[in-house]
């Protein structure tokens, strides 16, 4: 992939509470990479650190020590770079549907670009652009968000993040608490903003499957450091030790695993539904050919 | 680096420490709430009484013994004191500069008088100490035995038709939801920060403006909560205080008589010392 | 067994209206039957009627048309709202709207509180209810310091301590992590198993309404599938048209049969799955080591 990260972190260590009794280690020597351009999920369960991780991401929370690079430069550096990471790093937060406060829905994507100072007729352009990527229709944007759905409430946050056009559009699960079908939808959204502007997209998930199908590299936390980094191939061939973490792993790989053990042998790692679809076509043509 | 300095807003939300329980086994921890609370009340008064050396020296002995025996950590208690920061800075420099008496010293208009300066120490102690004597309070007895025992002391009430039940029931489920909504601010600040917000620029009119994406989002999750909250009660069979049972019931054991005959003691020594002078 | 536990007939239901905007029907003239002890999965969308179904099974709504008898008694009967919610427990979404106490053990005494019911006997209950749940070293502590999967196993303990013939469970896995997750449904199979409880899941999780007797699927108002899991879930395309999912294993032999292979029409788990498949291959010749042979030839 590409050589030059847009955003990696540097020997990234936090404490809370350091020197009190509560102190507690979140991040411990975290050395990651994020490329323009690419999907990367980060996987966890809850208390292995990513969330403390990825708000050192745009500068919400400082290193106890270590950096945070976006494009080589440190973000903590001074106020105009703090600024210019919160733009240049977008934050989706859990269940961001709560912290919307504005009385209309314009209002509240505009919140972001009005923060970053630009002109009336930009920050016009980028809510209907966001809305348009976060599939907020035209006809909503004078609504109150108060008034919609749970669904439309979340793509109308998210929408408020993404108007801020982030190169890095960091989200923590995003599908949290929706049906299936809202699930598919607002990934489908966030995988055309990342399809269409280029942006590198981080999601914070719990869901194995949702993270075969999207990422094109997971990075598995334990206990506040990177456990395994790499394609999800690779991770998910190391299912035991996945298991012993507390994670899943994805449906079809538990598949690959009983088949193996009835006899049927299928080539790699197989963690997606196409992907074991077309290797039992495979085995279907050789049983056909003999 | 020192990482908690840079937090900022956040970190001074989590030192609220207010409305939340403890738990211990240590004899203050078991004492009935309805002791703790009279004993309180008996101690707020001393306070007050309180004037000479001698006489705080004996407070603030009674005090340190109290947390030593609930092994409550100081470190908590001062935690806890942290929010208060402002007012016994606010309420020292008020005293200081309109406090007459000998003058210390003086430049331009302000004098700074000998008196002035022990009125402040005098206030900012008992703020102090004032404050560290509810946290015992709050600290070792659960908010649901809190209110039970309150419900109970304002028992009379009753009969002047105060309704003393659904008083208790709310105070309870305000001190249930301050740790929910202290996590959930943090939370909603992050959120505002992340897309471009600055709670500490601008002028006052401009801070406060600041502070809409922070309270509105904050109301509406208070509310939703109560709702549900509500609902989730109504499911367990709420139905008001009437034919009420309780899991642990109160009785008054020797160790509250003790404790409110120790604390009426320190009261009544209190109020001789000052009255002799010393 | 053949008691009914509830029987829902004719039941509709709708929101008042806000100022300008008509009423909207949620639930449309919905019948059903539920049987004592049976375990029940709930799926549809969201906005599909769900929850508020779900909050006519304890009184919480009263029908606006039709009837709900639980147990034999009529929701409306204002005397009786008492005893239908102790017959008829609900956990909810978030375990923090729904615990009252800042200590673990107050917090499950507070229905049997409610009921009247005598000091000894509630700490009976208390101490029982959080052994069943796992959480009983856990009944001094303070539930905003637990994890998300412990607070609702309190919640879960909270209205096991009315003893309730039913527990109906309104997605209560939707904020947990999978552990978390495990750790509630461990619970439901358990209390199917040990209490014999009528257990009633509303989920969005295919996997866990995989594992019911009975699925209902509901859309706007009404009940649009009803069978064993294996019957409903036969059905991928009218679920999909729905906005629903169907277990992964179940998709997979979907779309092999499109590709004109002779597979089940469903598998609700992997081990059932590959089963299947295993089956289907074998049938001619020696399927492993042709797959070895191919596995080789292909140099990977």
């Amino acid at each position: 992939m590409e050589s030059n990260p847009i955003l990696r972190t540097e020997n990234l260590c936090h404490v809370y509470s350091a020197g009190t009794p509560f102190e507690l280690t979140a991040v411990r020597d975290v050395n990651i990479e994020v490329h323009a351009g690419e999907v990367l999920a980060i996987i966890g369960h809850t208390g292995s650190g990513k969330s403390t991780l990825i708000q050192h991401l745009n500068a919400l929370i400082k290193p106890t020590s270590g950096r945070v690079l976006y494009e080589g430069r440190d973000i903590n550096e001074s106020k105009d770079s703090i600024r210019a990471v919160r733009g240049n790093v977008g934050l989706v937060f859990q269940y961001p549907e709560y912290q919307l406060f504005e009385e209309t829905v314009y209002k509240d994507i505009a919140f972001g670009p009005k923060n970053m100072k630009l002109g009336a007729q930009e920050i016009d352009r980028r809510v209907r652009e966001a809305a348009g990527f976060a599939g907020v229709p035209e006809e909503l944007l004078e609504r109150s968000p108060f008034e919609l759905s749970g669904g439309q409430k979340r793509r109308v946050a998210i929408a408020g993040v993404i108007a801020m056009m982030p190169r890095v559009l960091v989200l923590d699960e995003p599908m949290a608490g929706l049906d299936p079908a809202g699930r598919r939808d607002i990934m489908e959204n966030i995988m055309g903003y990342h399809r269409e502007t280029g942006a590198a997209v981080v999601i914070v998930t719990h869901s194995m499957e949702e993270a075969a199908r999207y990422a094109g590299r997971m990075i598995v936390m334990d206990r506040g450091s990177v456990a395994m980094d790499g394609a999800p191939e690779e991770v998910f061939s190391h299912g035991e030790e996945l298991r012993a973490m507390g994670l899943e792993i994805p449906e079809m790989t538990k598949l690959q695993i009983e088949l193996q053990k009835l006899g049927i042998e299928l080539r790699g790692t197989v963690y997606t539904l196409e992907r074991m679809r077309d290797e039992l076509l495979r085995l279907e043509r050789g049983r056909r050919r003999a | 680096m020192n990482c908690s300095a840079l937090r900022g807003g956040a970190a001074v939300l989590k030192d609220i420490t207010l409305g939340q329980y403890f738990p211990g086994d240590t004899v203050i921890h078991r004492l009935d709430p309805r002791t703790k609370i009279l004993v309180l009340i008996v101690y707020i008064t001393a306070l007050f009484f309180a004037e000479t050396p001698v006489t705080y020296a004996l407070m603030a002995l009674c005090l340190a013994a109290a947390i030593w025996i609930s092994r409550i950590k100081l470190s908590v208690m001062v935690r806890g004191l942290k929010p208060l920061v402002l007012v016994i800075v606010l309420t020292s420099i008020l005293n200081i500069l309109y406090t007459k008496g000998e003058p210390l010293f003086s430049f331009w208009i302000i004098t700074v008088t000998r008196e002035g300066v022990m009125n402040a120490v005098k206030i900012s102690v008992r703020i102090i100490m004032l404050v560290m004597g509810t946290f015992m309070l709050t600290y070792t007895t659960s908010p649901i035995m809190l209110t039970y025992g309150l419900e109970l002391l304002m028992g009379p009430l009753k009969k002047l038709k105060v309704p003393v039940h659904e008083l208790a029931m709310m105070m309870s489920m305000a001190l249930r939801l301050i740790p929910t909504l202290i996590e959930e601010t943090d939370k909603i600040i992050s959120a505002q920060k992340a897309r471009g917000a600055e709670f500490d620029t601008g002028n006052l009119f401009e801070k406060a403006r600041a502070m809409l994406p922070i309270l509105v989002p904050l109301f509406i999750s208070a509310f939703r909560r109560a709702d549900e909250l509500a609902t989730a009660m109504e499911a367990r069979c709420y139905h008001g205080g009437e034919n009420r049972t309780r899991l642990n019931v109160l009785k008054l054991r020797l160790r509250d008589g003790m404790a409110l005959g120790l604390s009426a003691a320190v009261l009544g020594g209190v109020i001789v010392l000052v009255n002799m002078g010393i | 067994m053949s008691d009914i536990a509830i029987k829902i007939d004719g039941l509709t239901y709708f929101y008042p209206a806000d100022e300008g905007t008509a009423p909207v029907d949620v639930l449309r003239g919905l019948t059903l039957e539920l049987e004592s002890g049976s375990f029940t999965a709930v799926l549809g969308h969201n906005g599909s009627g769900k929850s508020t179904l779900a909050r006519h099974l304890n009184a919480l709504l009263l029908p606006k048309g039709g009837s709900v008898y639980v147990f034999g008694m009529d929701t409306r009967m204002e005397e009786l709202v008492l005893e239908i919610r102790r017959r008829v427990g609900m956990v909810f979404q978030n375990p923090d709207n729904q615990i009252v106490s800042n200590v673990v053990e107050e917090d499950v005494a507070f229905a049997p509180e409610n009921l009247g019911v005598p000091s000894p006997e509630i700490r009976e209950r208390v101490d029982e209810a959080l052994k069943m749940v796992g959480m009983y070293e856990f009944r001094n502590h303070a539930p905003h310091l637990l994890s998300g999967g412990q607070r609702q196993r309190i919640a879960i303990a909270g209205v096991l301590a009315m003893r309730p013939k039913c527990v109906v469970f309104d997605e209560p896995t939707a904020m947990l992590d999978p552990r978390g997750r495990e750790e509630v449904m461990g619970i439901i199979y358990k209390l199917r198993r040990e209490y014999g409880s009528t257990v009633i899941l509303i989920t969005h999780h295919m996997e866990e309404a995989a594992r019911a007797d009975r699925v209902i699927v509901m859309d706007s108002g009404l009940v649009a599938m009803d069978g064993s899991p294996r019957e409903v879930f036969s059905n991928v395309e009218e679920l999909s048209a729905l906005g629903l999912d169907v277990p992964e294993e179940t998709r997979l032999l979907y779309e092999l049969r499109r590709e004109g292979l002779n597979v089940p029409l469903c598998a609700l788990d992997a081990r059932e799955c590959a089963g299947a498949l295993a089956k289907y291959f074998k049938k001619t010749g020696d399927i492993p080591s042709g797959s070895r042979t191919e596995r080789n030839a292909d140099g990977k």
